[in-house]
């Protein structure tokens, strides 16, 4: 009981003391506790305050406290104030602690008497923990400058690409051979109708040419080793079969394959393309890749007309998977979404009816350099629709599938409407739930459609089916929707329908973040550090998140994501080391007997086993502070800074106002 | 001799009562005994659970309650009654504040439910119990030719089930063919026939039942067999007013699914109520000498 | 104050920093009421419930203790509630061998966002303790009706 205590309780203006009878509490802390090692009890009526915090700052100087303790709102918001204003005055900042009485008493009870007894427990839960605080010094983690961008689509190439211009060295990782994403698929972006091509090959040019861009295509990260400004990543590149040192990208090798697949990726599913390929004319890296599990010569040893003929002797067929290592401080992870599948909805038909495509193979319809050249025609490749119907939230906004909204699709599908007509002169009918034009220009993009002549129709469509009921029907697709606005069934025949499937994550998300140590939310999105606050950080530092693998989002979104991950990481760079919370778990190494039970139990890999001494150790770095292995050690060898057993024990003892028991009857309960 | 507690359900003691015939006479064809329960009461159908949950799930409990007493599977070859039992059941065994409200109301007559029975339909019973094999066996007059449109009806699906198909289930078509029949593609097989709208709202009723012969005549099919009296009912009885009512000219013969059974097991078709219909008498009398010469 | 008082229990409640902890401040910043037996304790992860602080809970004068974490697979230490699900269960089956009911330990989970749920839990938790009564822990000094703690009140 050697600790000097002063103890500080909020009024919070009427927040606490209208429940809370503050002066009592003050009072009974600084008779009850004194014996506790209290030396001083003030109430104030804004602790947060300068004047507030003076008060504190003064009595640690006068009074030689060595324990601050503040009873009022909750940790969350004035840890750090009260940590802060303790160092101002020369404490060490961990020496304080901030318990709730207002979120945690005030606000939730209504029975003044039991809140503010409540309120006096708490208080002295606070106090006994504070007496087993250690002062802690952050720890200081030096930053390598280097970068990893994971995901080559325009999210990763904007990180890269602000990251590269700000002087600092990025790797640029994308797991197909050309970076670009779903971006280079679609034929115009909304609400501008910019070709999509157009504004983003320039970005992927400049990516490609950028001194301080490593491009790595047709390649994937394997492993994430170390922690935050220290990690040590192997990045698998695949064998392209392809010298990309001799090849001049002049393509002879693809028009001479004699080799065609579908090519389910670029151009889901609509068109297809050579066994030695470049996904799209405006590839960057422009060196094509073979796709040897479909190659004549990996299959049955003959063909090679790529390598005859190639003038520059570019095609190895010797080329093999090659791993290399590289270190970085800070990593992006920018790997995009998968679209829904619509096949899930037997209802609509996909996969079994004709005429039946989701959003991303229209994009690939209306793309010049599409399948059709651009013409929107039916399946026969030369009809073009008389009428179309454009499904909105297909696999969204549905219990049954994806509960949550996919932010885009009313205005891809809007989008479409406009496309469709601009191009066929066909009569359009949009099915919708409520229309979500959110963004700059879009709900003037609506008005715009509206004005053409689209039809809007207020229902989610039940059936698309080709089960025709009435001479109009034969030979159409038929789309039985009610129509909320008028109160009716519709049956309405079209000849295309446009399913405007919703977004869901990576279909190996899960483990793809597994190897970065971050986790997903229930529906597949990577978890952010704070929804509305910190949407690109994520719990693991050094590791940040943009564009839609953090949700659904459109374009102007996801750019404004990577250059923030960008500017993130800049500033730690700069700054050249990061101060971590000294939160951490340590094992003493006298009492550790190497059973081993922590190493499995912390899922950031942050123990090691030294074989030598047969001991455990926390590598300070990449602990968390989760504190599992400190509760699962049968020795008692590891204690957790911040949050140890001695702290918490006292802390019980405080609650149930032990600590007064035992100074009132000289009895020690058990 | 597997027994089952059997709930023939109000309407097959009335107007479906040849379903009743035709289930008792496969089911023994089939080594099952079909035990009917004790002093049965009405199911509620779909009528009575929006006019008072609580008192609805309790008529249905009465029921299960007995059937458990027995001890043996609960088993009902109506959609309507099938629904009702099988998640009056279900939900008992989720919500213990709605079983010991039910079983506080069942105790006036000795009665407790568990909810531990299970229940099911009679056309899963041959499906899925017998199994499609022991059927095949038991095939004397295989129905070569007869192409039947498989009527699942909407309740015997929907609420889906422990992750069912409820837009394309095959079984019954597998029934049919093991049969010998043809199944063909019902493109409305699990659509609503209407239920009791046809008492309440006669034209949208008539507006359904409609299509679903609409369909049935496109399929090319030359019955249309059904797995519950209310659909039987809406679809063969009501099929003069559709005509009426539309200027179609329908005459689809409408059977009981154990009625097409038993006459692919040689059963006399009278045994299986067959004569008894309200329409279409003269092609069935056809649809008979098939099976004589089959 | 003494024998004719309806008996309050007394709760302790482990909560997770990033979950659960943030649910009861939700549960504040809404003005969700719930009863004043309940008094929590802050740690970092439901992973780092010790055993040992669920003992010398309810050996110093606790009726019951709450444990509440993140629910299962939103740990934002990826996986250590599952942890603390397993310590849970072995633990409960321990304190019913020394005499304990099951009931006085129980395991809820709350998101940040479900504040109004977890009130309501703290609640239900505090009116199924009320109906067990007091804990008769023999090594305990003799408790009146009203445990020491409410007692200070009066004090």
């Amino acid at each position: 009981m050697s600790e000097k205590i002063g103890v500080y309780v909020c009024h919070c203006g009427t927040n606490i003391a209208g429940i809370v009878n503050v002066e009592e509490v003050t009072q009974w802390a600084g008779s009850r506790l004194k014996e506790r090692g209290v030396v001083i009890a003030r109430d104030y009526k804004f602790m947060c305050s300068s004047l507030g915090q003076e008060l504190i700052e003064k009595d640690i100087k006068e009074l030689g406290l060595t324990r601050v303790v503040v009873a009022a709102c909750s940790p969350h918001l004035h840890e750090r104030t009260f940590r802060t204003a303790c160092e101002r005055a020369g404490l060490n900042p961990y020496l304080s602690e901030l318990v709730s009485i207002r979120e945690q008493v005030s606000w939730v009870h209504t029975d003044k008497i039991a809140a503010t007894a409540k309120a006096k427990a708490v208080l002295s839960g606070g106090v006994e923990r504070v007496i087993h605080n250690e002062p802690l010094e952050p720890l200081k983690v030096p930053i390598h400058p280097d970068s990893l961008v994971v995901g080559g689509g325009i999210a990763g190439i904007q990180a890269a690409l602000e990251l590269a211009d700000g002087g600092n060295h990025v790797y640029l990782v994308e797991r197909e051979p050309s970076i670009g994403g779903h971006m280079a698929q679609f034929d115009k972006t909304f609400p501008t109708l910019d070709c999509s091509a157009c504004i983003l090959t320039p970005r992927m040019v400049q990516a490609g040419n950028h001194p301080n861009i490593t491009l790595l295509t047709w390649s994937e990260v394997t492993k994430v080793d170390g922690y935050v400004g220290n990690f040590e990543v192997v990045i698998k590149k695949k064998a392209r079969y392809v010298n990309t040192e001799l090849c001049t990208g002049c393509g002879i090798c693809v028009e001479k394959c004699p080799m065609k697949v579908v090519d389910d990726v670029f151009e889901a599913g609509m068109a297809k393309r050579k066994v030695i390929y470049t996904p799209f004319p405006q590839a960057v890296p422009n060196f094509p890749v073979l796709d040897a599990p479909n190659c004549t010569f990996f299959q049955k040893g003959t063909c090679k007309a790529c390598e005859k003929f190639c003038p520059t002797n570019a095609i190895d067929f010797n080329q093999k998977d090659e791993d290399i290592t590289v270190k970085v401080g800070n990593i992006v992870l920018a790997t995009g979404y998968d679209l829904f599948n619509p096949r899930r909805i037997p209802q609509y038909g996909y996969g079994r009816l004709e005429n039946i495509i989701t959003s991303l193979e229209f994009e690939r319809l209306c793309n010049a350099s599409g399948p059709t050249g651009g013409n929107i025609v039916l399946k026969d490749g030369v009809t073009p629709p008389k009428t179309v119907g454009i499904v909105h939230c297909v696999g969204s906004r549905d219990q049954n599938y994806n509960g949550y909204c996919s932010a885009i699709c009313c205005m891809q599908s809007i989008k479409f409407a406009h496309l469709v007509h601009e191009r066929t002169g066909a009569e359009i009918y949009n099915f919708y739930i409520d229309i979500r034009t959110p963004g700059k220009s879009y709900e003037e993009f609506y008005q715009r459609v509206l004005d053409e002549g689209t039809h809007f129709v207020r229902g989610k469509v039940a059936e698309v089916t080709d089960v025709a009921r009435s001479p109009e029907e034969e030979g159409k697709l038929i789309i039985q929707v009610e129509d909320t606005l008028i109160g009716k069934q519709r049956r309405i025949p079209v000849d295309m329908v446009i399913l405007s499937a919703g977004l869901e994550p990576r279909y190996d998300a899960k483990e793809t973040g597994k190897l970065f140590g971050i986790a997903c939310s229930a529906d597949g999105w990577y978890i952010e550090r704070h929804p509305k606050l910190d949407p690109i950080a994520t719990m693991t530092e050094g590791v940040y998140i943009a564009g839609c693998v953090q949700g659904p989002k459109d374009i102007p979104a996801t750019v404004a994501q990577g250059a923030a991950a960008a500017a993130r990481i800049q500033g730690k760079i700069q700054q050249g080391e990061i101060t971590l919370e000294p939160i951490r778990a340590s094992i003493n190494e006298d009492q550790c007997s190497g059973c081993r039970i922590c190493n499995d139990l912390c899922p950031f890999s942050a123990i090691l086993f030294h074989e030598d001494r047969a001991v455990s150790e926390v590598n300070a770095a990449l602990c968390q502070g989760c504190g599992t292995c400190v509760a699962a050690c049968p020795a008692g060898a590891i204690s957790g800074t911040g949050f140890s057993n001695e702290q918490v024990l006292a802390q019980i003892e405080g609650l149930l106002l032990l600590n007064i028991e035992k100074i009132e009857s000289n009895k020690v309960p058990a | 001799m597997k027994q089952y507690a059997y709930y023939p359900g109000c309407s097959l003691e009335s107007l479906a009562v040849s379903y009743n015939l035709a289930n008792i006479e496969v089911s023994r064809k089939l080594g099952l005994e079909l035990s009917e329960i004790e002093d049965w009461n009405c199911c509620g159908a779909t009528a009575y659970f929006p006019v008072d949950e609580f008192l609805a799930y309790t008529l249905v409990a009465r029921n299960l309650a007995k059937g458990e007493k027995m001890g043996l599977d609960f088993v009902t070859p109506c959609n309507g009654c099938y629904k009702n039992a099988y998640f009056t059941n279900a939900y008992l065994q989720q919500d213990p504040d709605l079983a010991e409200h039910i079983n506080s109301a069942l105790e006036e007559d000795n009665l407790h439910i568990e909810g531990t029975s299970k229940v099911k339909h009679l056309i899963e019973v041959y499906v899925y119990d017998v199994g499609l094999e022991e059927i095949s066996k038991k095939i004397t007059h295989p129905l070569q030719g007869l192409r039947v449109a498989p009527y699942y009806g909407c309740q015997l699906v929907r609420p889906r089930k422990n992750g069912e198909d409820v837009e394309n289930p095959r079984y019954f078509e597998d029934l049919l063919s093991t049969i010998g029949a043809e199944p063909v593609e019902y493109y409305s097989k699990t659509h609503c026939c209407g239920g009791s709208l046809i008492v309440t709202n006669r034209m949208a009723a008539l507006d359904m039942i409609n299509k679903l012969l609409q369909d049935a005549v496109k399929s090319k099919a030359d019955v249309i067999a059904t797995t519950c009296p209310m659909c039987n009912v809406n679809l063969e009885v009501y099929q003069g007013y559709v005509n009426r009512e539309f200027g179609t000219d329908y005459s689809m013969p409408v059977m009981y699914f154990t009625q097409i059974m038993g006459l692919a097991m040689g059963i006399k078709p009278n045994l299986l109520g067959i004569g008894k219909e309200l329409v279409s008498g003269a092609t069935l009398k056809s649809f008979a000498q098939v099976k004589e010469s089959g | 104050m003494n024998n004719n008082e309806t008996f309050e229990p007394v709760i302790i409640g482990f909560t997770c920093n990033w979950c659960s902890y943030r649910a009861a401040d939700t549960a504040g910043t809404a003005r969700v009421k719930y009863a004043p037996n309940i008094r929590l304790i802050r740690l970092m992860c439901s992973g780092r419930l010790d055993p040992t602080f669920v003992l010398k809970a309810l050996a110093n004068g606790a009726d019951a203790v709450l444990i509440t974490g993140c629910h299962p697979g939103d740990c934002h230490y990826v996986e250590q509630n599952y942890k603390a699900l397993r310590r849970f269960h072995l633990l409960k089956r321990v304190l019913t061998q020394m005499g304990i009911e099951p009931g006085r330990l129980k395991l809820v989970w709350a998101s940040a966002a479900e504040g109004a749920i977890l009130a309501a839990e703290f609640d239900k938790f505090i009116n199924e303790v009320r109906a067990l009564g007091p804990l008769n822990w023999p090594l305990q000094k003799q408790k009146t009706f009203s445990t020491p703690a409410l007692e200070e009140v009066a004090a």
